[in-house]
């Protein structure tokens, strides 16, 4: 998977944007975590466990195509499996499935109360297919990303514009993804797409603090 | 005076313990009572919750019993400012 979409002059810097995601997407669970021992409410319960989710999966594509890379150095092979299916591949498909778990979480803690069980079950069920999962991850993070914008729009404040920035930017995230079988370019796109969006929760942090 | 609309427990909680950092970290438990907008009963059983916790105590001044706060609920109310700012930032209710 790598070997066929990431540009050569991209090597590397993704496997860094994922584990800088990872850690400030802990950072900003760890006080979810404490929102949610302070209020003890299920909004600040399904913002901690989004967000741990989302980390854990990019945690694990940071050590997957880490991994590959390195294969990929030492011995010139990207894929351990199969030429076609790589650990990258295991990788990939890992950070997807947490990303729709994690999104269907924001997407609970954004909806009213009396929908929230019914959500799960009219959320569309996750294919093998690549361009399909990151339309479905688009649509769903995109609902966030609105939630947020409106927010923004009815406190107009800087950390309400951090966090719209930022999920408007993972949105962005999925659709050059969607995108980079017509052109590798939008691979490198997404990635400062995603790493914009989580420096931008950082800020938020920094400024919270 | 604080609406008591809708406000969580932890809300009520530090409401109260910013009424009396208002006051100058000293308070009489009629003016909790008004200006926290709660009714007696239910202003006591925070008192008693708030006492658990550490976050005020009880003193005698000039033979009357105040509440005072803590430093344990000055660093609460520290505490629940960070939550609260980054709660609003992503537009949900504390």
């Amino acid at each position: 998977m790598l070997e066929l979409s990431v540009p050569g002059h991209f090597y590397g810097f993704d496997t860094g944007i994922y584990l800088i995601s990872a850690i400030i997407g802990f950072a900003i669970s760890y006080y979810a975590y404490r929102a949610y021992k302070l209020t003890d409410s299920d909004t600040h319960k399904y913002l901690f466990s989004a967000f741990s989710i989302l980390s854990a999966g990019l945690l694990t594509m940071c050590i997957t195509s880490a991994y590959s890379y390195a294969l990929w150095f030492t011995t010139g092979e990207m894929s351990i499996f199969s030429p076609l299916f790589g650990i990258d591949d295991i990788g990939m498909w890992v950070h997807f499935l947490a990303s729709f778990i994690a999104y269907a979480m924001l997407i609970m803690m954004y909806a009213p109360k009396k929908y929230r069980d019914k959500l799960l079950i009219l959320l569309p069920i996750a294919s093998n297919n690549f361009i399909y999962f990151n339309v479905i991850l688009f649509f769903m993070i995109s609902y966030v990303a609105f939630r947020s914008i409106a927010n923004y729009l009815t406190t107009r404040k800087r950390n309400a514009m951090l966090v719209m920035v930022s999920f408007v930017l993972i949105a962005l995230y999925h659709l050059f993804l969607m995108f980079m079988p017509f052109y590798r370019g939008f691979y490198a796109f997404a990635h400062i797409s995603l790493i914009v969006g989580f420096l931008s929760l950082l800020y938020m942090l920094i400024k919270v603090e | 005076m604080v609406s008591e609309g809708r406000r969580s427990k932890a809300r009520i909680l530090v409401d109260i313990l910013r009424l009396i950092i208002r006051k100058g970290g000293v308070v009489k438990p009629t003016h909790i009572l008004y200006g926290a907008n709660l009714s007696h009963k239910r202003m006591s059983k925070y008192l008693l919750d708030l006492e658990e916790h550490g976050f005020i105590e009880r003193a005698n001044a000039g033979g009357r019993m105040v509440y005072q706060i803590t430093k344990k609920g000055r660093e609460f109310v520290g505490e629940f400012k960070k939550i609260e700012a980054i709660s609003d930032a992503f537009g949900i209710e504390v």
